[in-house]
């Protein structure tokens, strides 16, 4: 079973119109998901059908003519930035420098986070979590909407288990405690808001760092 | 008659074939006057829609003429199999705007990694496919419940969340989502074939 990424999601992706942080994380599902992927394809054809009835608008008397005068080389089919590497592309610059290079920092046991620079503010903070093998994020609350997209590895919590590509999205109403797979670890993309809510001892230690 | 073709802005309006016809000389034999076309049709809808999402008059006149350079650009890797022409061209103008917003590094075009698509030439049928969905679709908007359609422009055009939505026309955020989740579900039916495995 697929843990996918919701319909309002994916509809404020094809829209355009979604937080930077949610647009990366849900651009990286999307990457990695075929089903998110005739999704989000079938929500741009309404988009393209919309654009198809908007009013056209008076462009400048020369427009065509400057553009004509700026057309320059084209691409040859398939030379568009590929999956170099380990990440996926809608990833890619934002770890310019490759995982080492990122800031990491512990956020616990078997936790490290490095947090990815976005260049537009807003509520929602878009981080890098290592899972060591068992280890994972104490058992917490939200405030708002939480994503944790595994890109490698897999963890649990009450309600499943999830692997690469699988999104485990949590909101006010979720509690819960993931548990990255024994086997390896567990690399995800997350994106938080607001200061999380930790629940215990080991809370108290990492709250500073989750709720910045 | 299509459904929009009495409002008279659209009765010029090439069809998703020639639109496709169109991309396709540009593509293959980097045909000017075909560009000439597309730019057309699309440049005003583009404009038009930069302004919707609230840029002024400048800089939705230098983002569409980079849209268009980028329809140019990257015309031989448009694949039919994958979106109809309209379509297409709603991501680059989507892509461009935000790239404008964030001032960072440019999004792929692409959810696709294009080495893993197929490299033989699609079939004729895959292509006309492509452009029927756009056509249908723009009839399954033309549709809908008329508070159903009023969310969707709304998603698209407004640069605002939904709870922001839901304040300014005073209605509950559950409505919102609720109209916006009918719509889509209808307009879903479209793709009906292609989701029957």
């Amino acid at each position: 079973m697929t843990h996918r990424v919701a319909d309002e999601f994916l509809l404020d992706h094809a829209a355009g119109t979604a937080p930077e942080p949610i647009a990366v994380l849900v651009a990286t599902h999307v990457a990695l998901n075929a089903a998110s992927r005739r999704a989000l394809r079938q929500l741009e054809t309404i988009g393209g059908a919309l654009l198809s009835e908007v009013a056209p608008a008076a462009t400048a008397a020369d427009a065509l003519e400057r553009t004509l005068s700026r057309l320059g080389p084209q691409e040859p089919p398939g030379a568009a930035p590929s999956f170099a590497g380990r990440l996926p592309a809608p990833l890619q610059a934002y770890v310019p420098h490759g995982l080492d290079a990122l800031r990491w920092r512990t956020r616990g046991r078997g936790l490290a986070e490095a947090v990815l620079a976005c260049t537009t503010p807003s509520a929602y903070r878009l981080s890098l979590l290592r899972m060591a093998p068992g280890g994972g994020i104490p058992r917490h609350g939200h405030r708002g909407p939480e994503f944790v997209l595994v890109l490698s590895g897999g963890f649990s919590d009450q309600r499943g288990r999830y692997g690469p590509g699988d999104v485990c999205f949590a909101d006010e109403s979720v509690e819960h405690r993931p548990v990255a797979d024994a086997d390896g670890e567990c690399l995800c993309l997350a994106v938080t808001r607001g200061p999380v809510r930790l629940k215990g001892l080991l809370g108290l230690v990492l709250n500073p760092f989750m709720g910045a | 008659m299509p459904p929009h073709a009495a409002g008279g802005a659209f009765d010029d309006a090439p069809g998703a074939a020639e639109l496709a016809a169109d991309l396709i000389a540009v593509a293959r034999q980097a045909d000017r006057q075909a560009f000439a076309r597309l730019f057309r049709h699309f440049g005003p809808r583009v404009k038009g829609y930069l302004l919707r999402l609230g840029a002024d008059d400048a800089a939705a006149e230098d983002l569409m003429q980079e849209v268009m350079l980028t329809v140019w650009r990257r015309a031989p890797t448009y694949d039919p199999r994958i979106a109809g022409v309209s379509t297409w061209v709603f991501t680059i103008a989507r892509n461009r705007r935000i790239d404008a917003l964030r001032r960072a590094p440019r999004l792929p075009d692409d959810i696709d990694d294009p080495a893993l698509r197929p490299a033989t030439a699609p079939a004729p049928d895959a292509v006309a496919a492509a452009q029927q969905w756009e056509q249908k679709m723009a009839a399954a908007i033309t549709a809908l419940p008329a508070e159903q359609a009023e969310m969707l422009r709304l998603a698209y055009f407004d640069d605002r969340s939904h709870s922001d939505i839901a304040a300014a026309l005073n209605i509950p955020l559950g409505t919102v989502k609720s109209r916006l989740r009918l719509a889509i579900a209808r307009l879903r039916a479209v793709f009906e074939p292609e989701d029957k495995p």
